[in-house]
């Protein structure tokens, strides 16, 4: 369970998410991420990726996690649209994500396109447990 | 050398404007058919991807030698070279620094918009907009109605990798030299520190291939021209005025307390504003000072301005970059219809094409401060003079922001200048 809430922002674009874990408060932030650009139920899963990433600090993760899914649609030229994540925190306190994420090729002619997302943004950002996980990031477009 | 090295995201973000020997009255039929096939090659929005395609090797060259490489590889004329904010090059350049997870975004993204705020217009410059018509001709703005091109992009996903790359470095070092700062976006690190000059190296990089994305697009336009108007480009005096960075950091000297000092003006929506008897710029602008570009709104046009010797003594050579946003992406979109702004521009004798209808709304001249309140405050303070207003006629939208608070931007070069400024 997850609830996305895009907030405003002169320039760019803004999100809170608050989930109720930490596998769900990724994928909406993936989420949040590809509908900026597309309409995401436009796009098809037909091509599966994985991420593998591991930082100390979770809020990193979040950040690595969004830069790795910003440079498949540049480098790749792909969109995505399902996004299976599992993050396990090791003994050493580490953190660490697995992610299959399923999308297609862009193809500006079948899909309704918005605005390209260039990167995640430090500003404002953060990954917090409360009652329910949250996290605050601009995107920079 | 100074202390801080702030953060730039958007290198080498900027502007170039392009002459013709054309007028409204030829280019005014055959609009749509120039808009429609510039739209094509000159890719814009997510995702695009241009039509050049180079190797990892071309790139590394791209990225030392900037505008230069695409002279030699015929993507341009040798006079571009001169016309282009240092020679299109900063030779500090060094592809080492930069990580290869960047290069992958870059390697396909020469000769494109991007999305954003970025666009290619095709512009009028009408006889009652010439301010100074003197110093517009050396511009090569002399007929009335004349036609003109203006572009604003930069390092697209190459760039923003380049940031996001060193954000986590100087995330890190900040921590390290005991640095705090109120917002963790503006990283940053002293300058002669590694990691200070490992970013300088690695955005110097962006910058060359920013500058030598804008050189492919105006080969892209002198093609498209080419066709529509089934003549060369040479014929079609296709000459470029001059490509300014408004998103980028340089060495420059300076009299600072009597001496001659070298610092890092950092200009972060901000433009360059050098003016007459500069040794920078070339022999046809030493009596003028430099062209400057300032973008307004898709509805209400934009300026070309000229540096001032003020700009230099006051704001270390520096003047605003653009009429800037107040009002929200999303606040934008509430008010404006996508389809129904581009009809209602239609109707005013403006044709865009874009690849987004959302991306649209949120461009929307309202969302914009006064383009002409901008200029007039910048010509009236003397940091920069106004010579030309033009007037969009077609627009290629990337579709989106300019992104700093425009008025401030210049405050902000002098901000982060006045805190580096500890040699």
């Amino acid at each position: 369970m997850f609830k996305i809430t895009q907030f405003d922002h002169t320039a760019d674009i803004g999100f809170n998410i608050e989930a109720s874990s930490l596998n769900e408060l990724f994928k909406a932030s993936a989420i949040a991420t590809f509908d900026t650009m597309v309409e995401i139920k436009e796009i098809k899963p037909k091509t599966k990726k994985t991420i593998k990433l591991k930082n100390n600090k979770i809020d990193q993760l979040l950040f690595d996690f969004i830069d790795e899914l910003i440079f498949l649609k540049d480098s790749k030229y792909m969109l995505f649209s399902k996004f299976n994540v599992k993050i396990k925190q090791e003994k050493t306190k580490e953190y660490s994500i697995v992610s299959e994420i399923f999308g297609e090729k862009i193809n500006p002619k079948k899909q309704p396109l918005k605005i390209d997302v260039k990167a995640i943004t430090f500003h404002e950002f953060f990954v917090k447990k409360e009652k329910n996980w949250k996290a605050k990031f601009v995107l920079d477009i | 050398m100074c202390k801080l090295n702030y953060l730039q995201r958007k290198i080498n973000c900027g502007m170039r404007l392009i002459t013709s020997n054309l007028t409204i009255k030829e280019v005014q039929p055959k609009l749509k058919e120039l808009i429609d096939h510039l739209f094509k090659i000159v890719p814009a929005g997510v995702g695009s991807k241009g039509f050049l395609k180079v190797n990892q090797s071309q790139f590394k060259d791209i990225m030392k030698t900037g505008t230069k490489w695409c002279i030699e590889n015929n993507y341009g004329w040798e006079e571009d070279l001169k016309k282009t904010e240092a020679h299109g090059c900063i030779t500090q350049a060094n592809p080492d620094k930069v990580s290869q997870k960047a290069i992958s975004r870059g390697l396909n993204q020469l000769g494109t918009l991007g999305s954003g705020n970025h666009y290619l217009e095709v512009q009028v410059a009408h006889a009652s907009s010439i301010f100074e018509p003197e110093i517009a001709k050396v511009f090569k703005i002399h007929t009335p109605e004349q036609i003109v091109i203006m572009v604003h992009c930069g390092s697209r996903g190459f760039g923003h990798q380049v940031a996001s790359d060193y954000l986590k470095v100087f995330d890190q070092a900040m921590k390290k030299y005991n640095i705090t700062v109120k917002d963790r976006e503006l990283g940053c690190a002293p300058f002669n520190s590694d990691e200070g000059q490992d970013y300088f190296q690695a955005m110097a990089c962006a910058a060359n291939m920013a500058f030598a994305n804008r050189q492919v697009i105006l080969h892209r336009i002198r093609e498209g021209f080419s066709h529509v108007f089934k003549k060369s480009s040479e014929d079609l005096e296709l000459n470029l005025v001059y490509d300014v960075a408004h998103n980028i950091a340089k060495i420059e000297k300076y009299k600072i307390d009597n001496k001659i000092k070298e610092v890092v003006v950092h200009r972060k929506g901000a433009t360059r504003s050098f003016g007459p008897n500069n040794p920078e710029l070339i022999s046809e602008y030493q009596k003028t000072g430099q062209p400057v570009i300032l973008g307004g709104s898709m509805e209400t046009g934009s300026y070309l301005l000229v540096g001032t010797k003020k700009a230099e003594e006051e704001t270390f050579g520096s003047t605003a970059h653009g009429s800037g946003r107040t009002m929200s992406r999303a606040q934008a979109k509430r008010e404006v219809r996508g389809d129904k702004l581009q009809k209602e521009m239609e109707q005013r004798g403006i044709y865009v094409k874009t690849v987004s209808m959302s991306g649209l709304a949120e461009e929307a001249g309202i969302a914009y401060k006064p383009i002409e309140t901008v200029v007039d405050s910048l010509d009236k303070s003397g940091i920069s003079k106004k010579i030309v207003k033009l007037v969009p006629l077609g627009n290629v939208k990337g579709n989106a922001n300019l992104n700093f608070i425009q008025l401030s931007g210049f405050l902000i070069a002098l901000l982060v200048l006045l805190m580096n400024l500890i040699l």
